[in-house]
């Protein structure tokens, strides 16, 4: 178990929560899950006895956890199936969606390595090189990612209208 | 910065706020959790989600436990806590495929593994310009020298007992060059690639047709310096039966072929490699349909009465004009909407083929169904008669524990339920390589999967992994169990204990409750595990031999006949060995008597003990090791039978040459006897080449046809297998 205290630990959550929040949300998009997949990725946080040479280390960490984590999730969370359906009924009778929810709900449907590196960058505000660390991939892949899932989303976006 | 990407950016915008907001509550339970890390915590996450703060904790025990923990149905936890830290970590999931959307978004999806595109194909062609249909063309296919014009047609009625491809599962046929209906043989020769059909009567045989393929040249333009030609190769492959129809497969390569007329000049263009089927009548074997698919065969398999064949398809890496797989009915080509295209986000991150699957329903009426996903490149299939599970090799993934960074390769498995339409159902992932098909099984609703493969272990130091690693190899077992909503769930696996270290995995075998596991590295341990209770796999037994068993082959439930290797004790191959073990005893497995072994000719066969020795200067071409199919088996009588060729070196001087000779050799076993694997057939000829050669055997009642590309000998069962009849070709 992490040797940290209560108030330290508050600092680290909410510096990091909403970052880990906003990745988890691109995969599970509701609310519920992605508050479990924060509470999830705290807990292994505190359970872990990883030591992090730096701050960026640490962050790095948590995102890697988060986007692990929030993989496993969405697949067992087809046991929540109804719920999600219920939410997309929701959102369909409320019908107030604007152009951030449409591209959004473009980045949210696009294969998951090319979601991975549109929230790092455009999200999160990371580098290329720190995503390709992040991802275990080199920077010229990751730039080819990039480049590739804005085509995936303006070719998405023309079909949409 | 563009608008576009400040549109991007602003996307997150649209991420709707959290609703739970306390580390305290967090810090508390996490304290509270280690603190009671034996207490059994089973809630569901199917409960409310918004509770008062309370429950909240409670809720996320629950969801905690379902999260980390397998929950085996006792209530017990697995306290195997572990980081997952690569992000690349495959899960045993899901997979939710997704319709692609467009053309431009296909190919956006198809340049994926760094492919250039290469849309000037066409224009790279250094020939005169002469215009190219976009046909494959159309294959050769007719009947050569047919031997009787007069179709003798018997529905066969008799129930007496005939030979069946040596399959996988009950009731799902796989393809082979020899298939027995009733009294009807059809038998396509590897060597001549013709295909036989024969009609058997006891010791008399017949061929009532013969079918052969070949090579086709037919003028598709002409101008006045050049002309066009579209060539078309085909040879056959392998075939089923059903009711109605004898379905053939052949591989087809086409090509443009251009003369120039000027200067002699030939150019050839355009490659490309056609899996076929030619569906025939049954009984007057006139062609009623050919379907000429897309891409590479990975395998077929026949239930009922329906054909699934899946291939792989990256045909677009040399020409994106083929990025849609098109394929042939009846030479009418078939284009698929890019809205019938799926692809799944969660199920490996390279898509560098297709794998299209098409379901043909052999009715009355032949209908043809077609599928595409992408997805990466598929290895081999299983199939059950409701499901389909495609294998492939997938990237690594890692693990954290006490500071050790454990990276494993990994299998996935792709599965699909192909009852009514086909489609994928869920993604399982095992650490390891499934290397074989036998290596996976379902059995009442548990999926198990035996793999191997190699570990890289990196120990922390000073905050960082260093890059030097140690590694090692695994062999494990891993079971799933289908849950209520058609998903697979891990619920146990062994990961210790199959093989010492250094052993790889060689085969494995699964019957009912009953998992027979080979590893080798110097001796033969062959494992016993008792799958009874599905939640935890046990190892009761292990046997030590030399050498090492490549195909398991179950004789009823007691016994097994292994094919593989003899070894010395460096573990260095020293031939072929077929050899019975007796697994009635799951606390005690034995070799029984003496087994065969085809000695290569540098081992003194006398200092082999309690073996059948046969020996040659080398023995080659033991297919049933690589190729099970070609077993005859027989085990209601305990009968089989294989082919085997040896090498020697003959004369001397400058008349000296290597004889070929070939053996086909059938068996009887006898549990009984200090020799229980009794020759009762051994048949010898000299070969020529590579496929000159018995190929198989099979039966039709107390008859055996021994096949060859020159001829079908007929053979009685009596003690022994006794000539009877003879048919040359």
């Amino acid at each position: 178990m992490r040797k940290i205290s209560n108030e330290a630990f508050n600092e680290l959550y909410y510096q990091y929560k909403p970052m880990i929040y906003n990745i988890a949300y691109t995969y599970v998009h509701n609310v519920h899950d992605a508050d479990d997949i924060v509470q999830e990725v705290f807990l292994k946080y505190l359970k872990s006895t990883e030591e992090f040479a730096g701050k960026n280390n640490e962050k790095y960490w948590l995102i890697r956890v988060t986007i692990n984590t929030a993989k496993s999730f969405v697949t067992s969370s087809w046991r929540k199936k109804v719920i999600l359906d219920e939410e997309t009924i929701d959102k369909q009778k409320n019908n107030d969606s604007d152009s951030n929810d449409d591209l959004f709900e473009i980045i949210y449907s696009l294969p998951r390595k090319y979601k991975e590196v549109i929230v790092l960058y455009y999200y999160e505000d990371l580098m290329i090189a720190e995503i390709a660390s992040i991802l275990s991939i080199s920077q010229s892949a990751c730039k080819k990612r990039l480049e590739r899932a804005r085509n995936l989303i303006r070719a998405r976006e023309v079909k949409n209208g | 910065m563009d608008k576009f990407k400040e549109r991007i950016k602003n996307s997150k915008k649209a991420i709707e706020p959290s609703q739970k907001n306390n580390p305290n509550q967090l810090y508390q339970l996490n304290k509270f959790k280690m603190a009671n890390k034996k207490s059994k915590f089973n809630l569901s996450l199917g409960l409310n989600f918004v509770l008062v703060t309370t429950l909240v904790i409670v809720l996320t025990i629950g969801g905690i436990g379902l999260f980390n923990n397998k929950v085996e149905p006792n209530g017990k936890e697995n306290q195997n806590n572990q980081s997952v830290i690569n992000p690349n970590t495959p899960t045993t999931n899901t997979g939710d495929f997704i319709k692609v959307n467009s053309l431009q978004e296909l190919k956006i999806l198809l340049s994926d593994g760094n492919l250039e595109f290469n849309d000037s194909f066409d224009e790279d062609l250094d020939s005169p310009e002469v215009e190219v249909p976009t046909s494959p063309g159309e294959p050769s296919y007719g009947i050569v020298g047919g031997v009787s014009p007069d179709i003798d047609v018997i529905i066969p009625s008799i129930k007496e007992e005939v030979y069946e491809t040596n399959t996988q599962v009950n009731g799902v046929d796989e393809a082979d060059i020899v298939k027995v209906n009733g009294k009807f043989i059809y038998y396509i020769s590897r060597k001549t690639k013709m295909l036989h059909i024969l009609k058997t009567n006891e010791e008399q045989v017949t061929e009532i047709k013969n079918y052969s393929f070949g090579k086709e040249e037919v003028v598709i333009s002409e101008n006045e310096e050049a002309i066009a030609y579209r060539v078309t190769e085909t040879t056959l492959n392998d075939m089923y039966y059903t009711d109605l129809y004898l379905i053939v497969s052949a591989d087809a390569e086409t090509y443009t072929k251009v003369t120039t007329k000027s200067q002699n000049g030939t150019y050839t263009s355009e490659y490309q490699n056609i899996s076929e089927y030619h569906i025939y009548d049954i009984n007057t074997y006139e062609l009623v349909k050919k379907i000429q698919t897309a891409g590479n065969n990975v395998s077929t398999r026949l239930v009922g009465n329906e054909l699934i064949i899946v291939n792989n398809y990256n045909d677009y890496k040399k020409n994106m004009n083929l990025m849609l797989p098109r394929y042939f009915v009846d030479d009418v080509m078939i284009e698929p909407l890019v809205s019938t295209i799926y692809y799944c986000p969660f199920f490996g991150s390279n898509i560098n083929s297709y794998v299209i699957i098409y379901k043909v329903i052999l009715n009355n009426k032949i209908e043809i169904k077609d599928y595409y996903f992408l997805t990466p490149y598929i290895r081999n299939l299983y199939a059950t008669k409701d499901k389909l599970y495609l294998i492939r090799y997938s990237g690594s993934i890692s693990e954290t524990k006490d500071n050790l960074l454990t990276s494993y390769n990994t299998s996935k498995v792709l599965v699909f339920d192909y009852e009514d339409e086909i489609k994928p159902v869920d993604v399982v992932t095992v650490k390891g390589r499934i290397n074989d098909k036998y290596w996976i099984d379902e059995y009442e609703g548990f999926l198990r999967i035996a793999s191997t493969g190699s570990k890289n272990e990196q120990k922390l130091l000073a905050g960082k992994y260093p890059y030097s690693s140690s590694s090692s190899i695994f062999n494990y077992l891993t079971i799933f169990k289908l849950d209520s909503d058609g998903k697979y769930q891990e619920i146990s696996s062994i990961t210790e204990g199959l093989g010492e270290i250094g052993e790889t995995m060689y085969s494995a075998r699964f019957n009912g409750n009953r998992a027979t596991v080979v590893t080798f590295k110097q001796t033969d341990p062959l494992y016993y595990i008792d799958l009874t209770d599905h939640y935890h796999p046990v190892i009761t037994s292990e046997l030590k031999i030399s050498g090492f068993t490549v195909y398991q082959h179950p004789y009823n439930e007691n016994y097994v006949i292994g094919f593989g290797y003899e070894a010395n004790s460096s573990g260095v191959t020293k031939g072929y060995k077929i050899a019975l073990f007796d697994v009635s005893d799951k606390y005690n497995i034995k070799q029984v008597g003496k087994p065969h072994v085809f000695i290569y000719g540098s081992i003194d066969a006398a200092s082999l003990i309690n073996v059948n020795a046969h020996t040659a200067d080398y023995y080659y071409g033991f297919e049933v090791i690589s190729n099970p199919k070609v077993l005859l088996s027989n085990m209601s009588k305990g009968i089989f039978g294989f082919s085997i060729n040896s090498r020697d070196y003959v004369g001397s001087g400058s008349s000296s040459k290597y004889r070929h000779t070939n053996r086909y050799i059938v068996m009887k076993i006898d549990v009984n006897s200090d020799d229980p694997l009794k020759i009762i057939l051994d048949e010898k000829h000299e070969a020529t080449s590579y496929h000159d050669y018995y190929e198989r055997m099979v039966f039709v009642g107390n008859y055996y046809y021994l096949l060859s590309s020159e001829s079908v000998k007929v053979y009685q069962l009596n003690n022994k297998l006794d000539l009877v009849g003879n048919l040359s070709f």
